[in-house]
């Protein structure tokens, strides 16, 4: 599903539905999926292609940076707290890799993307929206859909409160994968308004590798993006 | 040689003029080399508006500097210039009230920040997209591709409508079918359709219901949330997938229906027409 291939060289993928094929003197990558057609000449200084999960903030077209997880409400008693594991959806990042960098050249996901509100439209933000079942232990889910999320939940509040949402900043996403994908998430929940989520930069299982993030803002701008997390100031239910 | 110590204005020699030049000349190259650097350094980083303010900072600063160092060359005692600055300011300021408002006007719409560079808005009568908010003037390129230029002072005493001030913004649309169809199928096709669109906002959820008992037909009202960036391009899209469907389903717009009553000699006979 996460693959490396060889380049340059010609390449079809038909898990995937994209290929590389030679013309002329350099290489052209094609993908057509649906009334998607993506054709993009490609330079031949590459070491290799990737396919690696990716923030799945990008499809159709990248509107915002949060993701949002909608899952069972789980109640969660005073200053207490809790595992459960989520899905999240699932976008493949196809890079062109060189020695130095890297370059993106398609997103492709089996999801249908859908876009929701999180607070009001004067101060809230658009997310990503995605459903999701959430146990107490790992489940089988649909990997070449959905990853996986372990979310550790902590209610520093001293009232019970209700969970159902939570919402994530993509620009600190680390992506872990082997066979399927995995992020490792916390929430600290302060009242029913506020809360805050960090994706921490942990492997979901011993062993995973991290996928190339999109978006370089950490490795561009030098801030501690895990620390800072995405404050919920709109309510956790 | 004798000519660069020629005095041209007090002590002022061309010497010093030529000085002045080139280290004005140099600061002005070092703000465009600068303004390269930066732009191609933020473009992807930051948004476009904030860069250019950045950018604009940077190089007046750095021009300021530049003539901030040769003005010894002139010879100028600092104390004075103040004094006559001073002065000339006050003059120049009774002198240009309107240029000194706008001026004024363009300082608090940068602090108040009712728009920014790329929102859709609507000023006065004049609608468009912001090209540019400048010490004295608002540019806004309207959606017909025409460039406005539009004084500070205008721009702050009208009233504003920003379009992309909130991230989501709402539009509607009202759908006649006819008294014969199903109203209830209709809603339901409509309903699965919004449901299918990634930008058709989850949360507030579009609403679709009976709104009108009309005089052609059942009015369906249908209201929608879409993120600001992308409201135009889901409403013009859903409107014509909206009207495929329920055509599809058998459900038509209704044509306008008068019913006619001729006077008979025995009394009335009903006669429908339709147009």
């Amino acid at each position: 599903m996460f693959t490396r291939i060889t380049y340059p060289g010609p390449y079809e993928s038909k898990e995937h539905g994209f290929r590389i094929e030679q013309d002329e003197n350099s290489f052209v990558y094609l993908r057509k999926s649906g009334n998607t057609f993506i054709k993009k000449r490609i330079p031949q200084n590459g070491t290799s292609i990737v396919v690696h999960p990716v923030e799945p903030i990008n499809l159709p077209r990248e509107v915002t940076r949060c993701l949002e997880i909608v899952f069972p409400t789980v109640l969660m008693a005073p200053e207490s707290h809790q595992m459960i594991f989520l899905t999240f959806p699932l976008e493949f990042g196809v890079f062109l890799r060189t020695e130095m960098d890297y370059q993106l050249l398609d997103v492709f996901s089996r999801c249908i993307p859908k876009y929701s509100l999180y607070g009001t439209p004067e101060s809230g933000v658009i997310t990503r929206y995605h459903e999701s079942d959430s146990s107490d232990q790992e489940k089988e889910f649909d990997r070449t859909r959905n990853g996986i999320l372990r979310l550790e939940i902590r209610n520093e509040s001293r009232g019970w409160i209700e969970v159902s949402r939570a919402v994530f900043d993509s620009y600190f996403m680390p992506i872990y994968f082997t066979t399927f994908a995995g992020m490792v998430a916390e929430m600290k929940i302060y009242s029913r308004q506020m809360a805050q989520t960090t994706i921490l930069a942990r492997t979901f299982r011993d062993g995973m590798e991290p996928a190339l993030p999109i978006i370089r803002a950490r490795k561009i701008m030098n801030i501690d993006l895990e620390r800072k997390g995405f404050l919920m100031e709109h309510g956790v239910e | 040689m004798a000519i660069l110590s020629t005095m041209v204005i007090g002590e002022v020699t061309v010497m010093d003029l030529i000085i002045f030049a080139i280290i004005t000349g140099i600061s002005v190259f070092i703000a465009y080399v600068a303004g390269f650097y930066l732009k191609r350094g933020l473009s992807d980083t930051i948004r476009k508006d904030e860069m250019i303010k950045i950018v604009r900072l940077v190089q007046i600063l750095l021009i300021l500097a530049g003539i901030f160092i040769s003005l010894p060359s002139f010879h100028v005692d600092f104390g004075e210039l103040l004094v006559i600055g001073g002065t000339a300011g006050i003059i120049i300021g009774f002198a240009s009230q309107r240029l000194v408002t706008n001026v004024g006007s363009g300082a608090f719409l940068m602090l108040e920040r009712p728009m920014r560079i790329g929102d859709s808005v609507k000023i006065g009568d004049t609608s468009g997209t912001v090209d540019d908010i400048r010490v004295l003037s608002t540019t806004i390129k309207t959606y017909e591709g025409i460039y406005v230029r539009i004084p500070n002072e205008t721009v702050f005493t009208s009233e504003i409508t920003n379009y992309d001030a909130n991230v989501a913004r709402r539009f509607e649309y009202r759908i006649p079918i006819r008294y014969s169809d199903d109203a209830d199928h209709a809603i339901y096709i409509i309903g699965n359709l919004l449901a299918g669109h990634p930008f058709v906002l989850k949360n507030p959820q579009p609403s679709v219901y009976v709104d009108e008992l009309g005089d052609n037909g059942i009015i369906i009202m249908v209201r929608v949330w879409a993120p600001s960036s992308e409201w135009w391009s889901v409403r013009t899209e859903m409107l014509s997938k909206i009207k495929s469907a329920l055509e599809k389903e058998g459900i038509e717009i209704p044509v306008p229906q008068r019913v006619v009553w001729f006077a008979e000699k025995t009394g009335t006979k009903e006669k429908k027409t339709s147009s």
